[in-house]
């Protein structure tokens, strides 16, 4: 009965954190920013080239959504949200309020990460539904490849949130660290495609991609498990570590 | 009954020892005061208590449990950190419902709750407020609200009154005494000022260097300060220099060390003494006595490092 209470608290509690974290995004000139700037690329890329017919403009929307979108500003999205959310609280102080209370340090990480999780997750569909929204304009995309994209967005914030909260437990300057993580992913994406591409985080979320739809390509000689599994692993990783990380750390 | 006990507790930060081998007792129902000068180990010992902190040596209870693992007593705490930990984001009354629901999820009445708690903190007026938008004194007041909010039986206070003026100081304090009457609120409660806690403490903690140089009632602390050597200064003119100092030698051990100097058509005259207000009510009979007046007269404030310091030398190290 006690076990059954504490859990349900302990969900309830997380539920708050999780609250906290989105109307902070919504409420703070930061997250604001983020929302802002992100959707500035769905608005200039179709005016930068407009589709002819519809196999165009679903190339392109496939092409805009990964290269983009999954490829940069999703992560950076992740790396703006996740490498502030608890390390930037500690920093200035004002994780105090939420660590004096009932909540378990490793509880404080996870429901801080399933509220970047979220607030990312958001911010990527609204992006990308801006992005196809001014793509079918130019001619008829399938509707299953804008849920197609959602999916990866999932993936890839899923993965990138884990892997900046853990930075900004691991490092100083977290920020820039990130950028250089996400510029060499997407140079080792690049770079490494010929050598089978399994350097790149970029490249294993699309690969998964390649299983939904053929407009993704299909990393060679690597199955879409593998690289679930492996995506999977990183992610979990991660996060284990960052709970093991801030269970040993002095907040003040 | 002990609410929260430190025992051989040790903490560095880097080269920087903030505590060394301390024993700490905080006594429950009781108002104990916390005092040391800057850089004492005053906050690392809150945030040990509080969980915020490891310890690198030592243990650590709160309520007899530990504070990092036993994470259910901290719904029996308030803390106030000397931080400005506030989200400046939200409004003051929405800050107080996440915390309310984040101590407790399910407690019902949260708006009453929280009604009172501002009324009591003196911030109802601006619970719509932006937290970003209060001033420092407005912001402790909601964080003391914070650490009342959800009727806690052990506060901790790391410097509440910072911030705040004459009136807000009064306030909290008398907030503070009730809470401990009315309710048995035990509270731990530190500041640099001993002044600043006289008043409301029932015990005190001397802190310096990581280390305890006194404890005991209100009343023991301040003797033992009091057996401080002050230094007191005077000026009178040179021809009046010689019969007030020959009355105030034979008052026996008032005075431990005499010097004299001079200064423009002044003679100055600092004395060292034991015993301050008896020194002052005698220099003032003497003075009218042997119709000697005194043109200048002041106490050289020592800071609290060289009290501390004194105290300790002096062996009165409890």
């Amino acid at each position: 009965m006690s076990i059954g209470v504490n859990l349900r608290d302990d969900i309830l509690r997380g539920i708050i954190l999780v609250q906290i974290s989105l109307v902070q995004l919504i409420k703070s000139k930061r997250g604001l920013a983020i929302i802002v700037l992100s959707l500035v690329p769905s608005i200039l890329a179709p005016l930068a080239i407009r589709p002819s017919s519809t196999l165009q403009a679903e190339r392109l929307f496939v092409t805009a959504s990964s290269v983009l979108y999954i490829g940069v500003i999703i992560p950076l999205i992740c790396l703006m949200l996740g490498a502030t959310t608890v390390n930037a609280e500690i920093e200035s102080k004002k994780i105090v309020q939420v660590m004096v209370r009932p909540i378990r340090r490793a509880d404080i990480v996870f429901w801080k990460y399933i509220g970047v999780i979220i607030a990312a997750f958001m911010i990527a569909v609204i992006d990308s539904a801006v992005l196809y929204n001014a793509y079918t304009g130019n001619g008829t995309i399938s509707i299953e490849l804008l849920y197609d994209v959602w999916y990866l967005s999932g993936i890839c914030v899923v993965v990138y949130s884990s892997i900046f909260i853990f930075i900004s437990f691991a490092i100083k300057k977290p920020l820039l660290w990130g950028v250089f993580i996400i510029l060499f992913d997407r140079i080792a994406g690049f770079l490494f495609f010929m050598f089978s591409g399994a350097m790149s985080i970029y490249n294993h979320i699309i690969n998964i991609g390649s299983n939904l739809d053929s407009l993704f390509p299909k990393l060679a000689d690597i199955s879409t498990l593998d690289s679930s599994i492996l995506l999977a692993i990183i992610t979990l990783s991660t996060l284990i570590f960052s709970i093991i990380m801030f269970q040993f750390r002095d907040v003040l | 009954m002990d609410i929260a006990v430190l025992n051989g507790v040790s903490k560095r930060y880097g080269e920087v020892i903030a505590l060394s081998k301390f024993d700490m007792r905080v006594k429950q129902g009781m108002i104990n005061g916390f005092v040391g000068p800057n850089g004492a180990g005053k906050s690392t010992t809150l945030r040990l208590i509080t969980g915020l902190t490891l310890p690198d040596n030592g243990i650590v209870e709160l309520f007899g449990a530990s504070p990092i693992t036993d994470i259910r007593n901290r719904e029996r705490v308030g803390f106030v950190s000397e931080y400005d930990d506030l989200y400046s984001w939200a409004r003051v009354r929405e800050l107080m419902q996440y915390m309310c629901r984040l101590t407790r999820p399910l407690s019902g009445n949260i708006n009453d709750r929280i009604n009172n708690t501002l009324i009591r903190v003196g911030m109802a007026k601006f619970a719509n407020r932006k937290i970003s938008s209060l001033s420092k004194g407005m912001k402790q007041r909601v964080k003391i609200g914070l650490a009342i909010l959800h009727d806690p039986e052990f506060l901790i206070l790391d410097e509440p009154l910072s911030g705040l003026d004459p009136l807000g100081r009064r306030a909290m304090m008398d907030l503070f005494r009730e809470l401990n009457r009315e309710r048995g609120v035990s509270i731990l409660i530190s500041s640099h000022i001993l002044e600043e806690l006289e008043d409301i403490v029932q015990r005190i903690v001397l802190i310096h260097r990581g280390q305890t140089i006194a404890e005991g009632k209100p009343e023991r602390i301040r003797e033992l300060i009091y057996s401080y050597p002050h230094e007191i200064v005077f000026k009178t003119i040179p021809e009046c220099v010689k019969s007030i100092l020959s009355e105030i030698v034979q008052i026996d051990g008032l005075v431990q060390s005499i010097k004299i100097s001079s200064e423009d058509s002044f003679q100055k005259v600092s004395v060292i003494t034991a015993n301050p207000m008896t020194f002052y009510d005698e220099l003032v009979r003497i003075a009218v006595e042997k119709s000697s007046p005194i043109y200048h007269l002041e106490a050289i404030s020592e800071s609290v490092e060289k009290l501390f310091e004194y105290l300790i030398k002096g062996g009165h190290v409890t």
